[in-house]
């Protein structure tokens, strides 16, 4: 087990640099993901831990040890990748074992240890299958218990399960999140899949373009996110972004105000181009306002498609009245459209003309130009429902 | 226990597409690949992504972490490998050509001698099922003695990444030839049984790689167009053995002629001509039993993969201890042939290559 620590790391190519001092420090035991779109430096931040990859610049320690530029068997860790080539000759056991066998610990040692890892991955009673008798989940187990055995200080695991289907997938998440329990090893696990951070992770590192986003546990990179990027990509479906202005009693968008009174948002000033972030969850049917917490004044909309996803039900709304029946529904791009999410047992159909309500607890406020968060909740802030009066805005 | 395959430790240096290659086949034979060595890190990172073993930037310390190596780097740099897992008496698979130039392939068999593992260059063409067939018929007798070898390995487009370390001299130590033509002349002087070589004639041509229009359908690699290729695309030569024995070769990347990989065995009892390309093989006769007649017999064998088979050899020599002391020193003989062929071409003129 071991603490790792990454001090500024650059990692700089020809023409791009795919790292760009990322500091991190990763406690014993924690299970950190590294999550980011394709091309965002996860893979790359990892493969410095590993030592496949040198830093440009900056500094790695893993426990105690500085080991920015020791071999990757000198660091003490064990990787799992997707896609991992199997002896198709040798069973399940030789397979698991092989490592330990080439660095010749003896057979009691080696039994134990594939024992524990066989365990551990619920492989028991498969030791003698060959790799062509295992399923695809089964193969990475065999993977994992590879790693295991090794007993390293710290897994380093890249999209281990983007080869595997949807339904084992989910599966297997849960899996390492007990393997992880029992073992308590440092894991730092690269996936572009938010929902696999979200539910594995002690804590987050989002990456965006080699620069570090963010990093908290997930309810917090959920709940307030630093900026709009990881406001956009944490959470499915993705949060609506509404771009609007400040004015003095809240902020002006094309299709509606939220009031607020923006003297009491730090850095906020009247005429700021600010962005508007809410997510599907929390934008509501006006109807049921007293079911929300501190619901800002009614939007009209007008219901355009309906996708029933089972327990909940996604809602695009157009929010123009000059837009009826419009082709276009792409929330996070267009002024006139929002998606809300409902329980399912919610009566409502398309076309008709609704009006909604936002959480004001859980509206979002982005700077739009550096994308910075200004406020998570602007109810706290005064809107007119707590008396703050409008003309004393912007001092 | 008795050693098997199992027991060697093997690494490989170079982990380019022939380095992959020759793992997939290792795990395949399963024997132990514990490690890699190349000098890039994106090549070492893709590897241990795959295999799942430990990858080295210097190659001594894989070499003391196995038994056995493949080397599968570019031709250039096989010398200071090679040399280097001799002195430290490993057991050596060695990618062809023996190497990019003849001075460097003399220094590596020269150092393979005082090496007391099995070492092995990689024609692996000859493991293909119709050369065996053809070869074990001309051990028998069927042909009688083989007196002419048509060598044909041609591409019609077929230059692989323009601007890959293939099309530089500098580090391929040729084009076509070297690339291609080391299989066909070991081939060739394979099913003679590796004759004494007396002159060779020969031109190379640099004809469609330095173009800026050069079509193509399929290309090994990328293409980064006509700079950075100064070898040649084709070569035709001629090569003249003891006792009158012959083989006319004809190699490309890219030529105006169809694609071929035709070999034909010319004996004074029959002929045999195969494709290495098709697995097709037909031996050809004519006899006077009965009315005057020709006989063309068609053979069917199942197609194996050659490298796989390649390293089935190689293993299996370094567990019966068989040494196989004469395949450095035929790939020196395919260099020695390449490299005349080259300074026929340049000089205009015949050369002689008895003088060894």
């Amino acid at each position: 087990m071991a603490r790792v620590r990454l001090e500024h790391v650059t990692k700089r190519y020809e023409d791009i640099t795919a790292v760009d001092d990322v500091s991190l420090d990763i406690e014993d035991g924690e299970f950190l993901c590294l999550v980011g779109p394709s091309g965002c430096g996860k893979s790359t931040t990892m493969e410095t831990v590993a030592g496949l990859t040198k830093p440009s610049d900056g500094t790695i320690y893993i426990g105690e040890h500085e080991v920015t530029n020791l071999a990757p068997k000198d660091r003490g860790v064990a990787m799992v990748f997707q896609n991992i080539a199997l002896f198709p000759h040798m069973n399940v056991f030789e397979n698991i074992s092989f490592g330990l066998r080439l660095r010749t610990y003896d057979d009691e040692e080696i039994e134990r240890r594939v024992t524990q890892a066989t365990d551990i991955v619920q492989l028991e009673g498969m030791l003698e299958r060959m790799p062509d008798e295992l399923s695809g989940g089964q193969r990475q187990r065999v993977a994992i218990a590879r790693a295991i055995v090794r007993n390293p200080g710290v897994f380093l695991m890249d999209e281990p399960l983007a080869n595997l289907d949807a339904k084992l997938r989910v599966h297997m998440r849960t899996e390492l999140q007990r393997l992880h329990r029992e073992l308590q090893t440092t894991v730092i696990y690269v996936t572009h899949d938010q929902a696999e951070a979200m539910t594995m992770a002690d804590r987050i590192a989002v990456l965006d373009a080699g620069k570090l986003q963010q990093v908290d546990p997930p309810l917090i990179c959920y709940n307030k996110p630093d900026n709009l990027f990881v406001a956009g990509f944490i959470g499915s479906p993705s949060m609506n972004f509404v771009e609007g202005e400040v004015v003095e009693n809240g902020l002006k968008t094309p299709n509606f105000l939220v009031e607020f009174d923006p003297t009491r948002v730090p850095d906020v000033s009247v005429g700021q181009a600010v962005t508007l972030g809410i997510r599907p969850e929390d934008v509501h049917l006006a109807e049921f306002t007293e079911s929300v917490t501190q619901p800002t004044d009614s939007i009209p909309a007008r219901t355009d498609v309906i996708e029933p996803m089972g327990d909940e039900v996604f809602v695009y709304l157009l929010l123009s009245e000059a837009v009826e029946g419009g082709m276009e529904r792409d929330p996070a791009s267009s002024p006139d459209q929002l998606l809300m999410s409902v329980t399912s047992d919610t009566e409502i159909t398309d076309d008709q003309p609704i009006d909604v309500v936002f959480d004001g607890t859980k509206v979002h406020l982005f700077d739009t130009e550096t994308g910075t968060a200004l406020t998570h909740g602007i109810t706290e802030l005064g809107g007119t429902d707590d008396g703050a009066t409008m003309t004393e805005a912007d001092g | 226990m008795t050693p098997d395959r199992t027991d060697i430790k093997t690494g490989i240096v170079g982990l380019g597409n022939i380095g992959q290659y020759h793992a997939e086949r290792l795990l395949e034979l399963g024997v132990p690949l514990v490690g890699g060595m190349d000098v890039a890190p994106e090549a070492r990172k893709r590897f241990t992504r795959r295999y799942d073993v430990d990858v080295y930037e210097d190659h001594q310390e894989l070499y003391e972490a196995v038994d056995a190596i493949i080397i599968t780097t570019p031709n250039k740099f096989h010398e200071q490998y090679a040399v280097s897992a001799f002195e430290d008496d490993l057991h050596v698979l060695l990618e062809k050509p023996l190497a990019h130039t003849l001075e460097s392939a003399e220094r590596i068999a020269d150092a393979a001698t005082q090496s007391s593992g099995i070492t092995m260059v990689g024609f692996n063409n000859r493991f293909a099922n119709t050369v065996q067939i053809v070869k074990n018929r001309i051990e028998r007798g069927d042909l009688g003695t083989v007196t002419h070898l048509e060598a044909n390995y041609v591409r019609r487009r077929g230059i692989p990444g323009r601007g890959s370390w293939f099309t530089r001299r500098a580090i391929a130590g040729g084009g076509a030839l070297i690339d291609l033509g080391v299989h066909a002349i070991d081939l060739a002087l394979y099913l003679l049984g590796y004759p004494t070589v007396l002159e060779v004639s020969g031109v190379t041509r640099g004809e469609f790689g330095p173009r800026e229009e050069y079509a193509y359908l399929e290309m090994w690699g990328s293409d980064s167009g006509p700079g950075e290729f100064d070898v040649d695309d084709s070569a035709s030569a001629f090569v003249r053995c003891e006792q009158n024995r012959t083989i006319s070769l004809e190699v490309a990347w890219a030529t105006n002629r169809p694609e071929n990989h035709e070999f034909v065995v010319r004996g004074t009892n029959a002929a045999a001509k195969f494709d290495l390309l098709e697995n097709d093989l037909t031996f050809h006769s004519a006899s006077t039993i009965g009315p005057d007649h020709l006989e063309n017999t068609s053979i069917e064998t199942r197609q194996n993969d050659t490298h796989t088979d390649e390293q089935q050899t190689f293993f299996d020599a370094i567990v019966t201890e068989i040494d196989l002391e004469d395949s450095v020193e035929q790939g020196l003989d395919v260099q020695r042939i390449i490299d005349a062929i080259y300074r026929s071409s340049e000089e205009e003129q015949t050369i002689s290559v008895s003088d060894r």
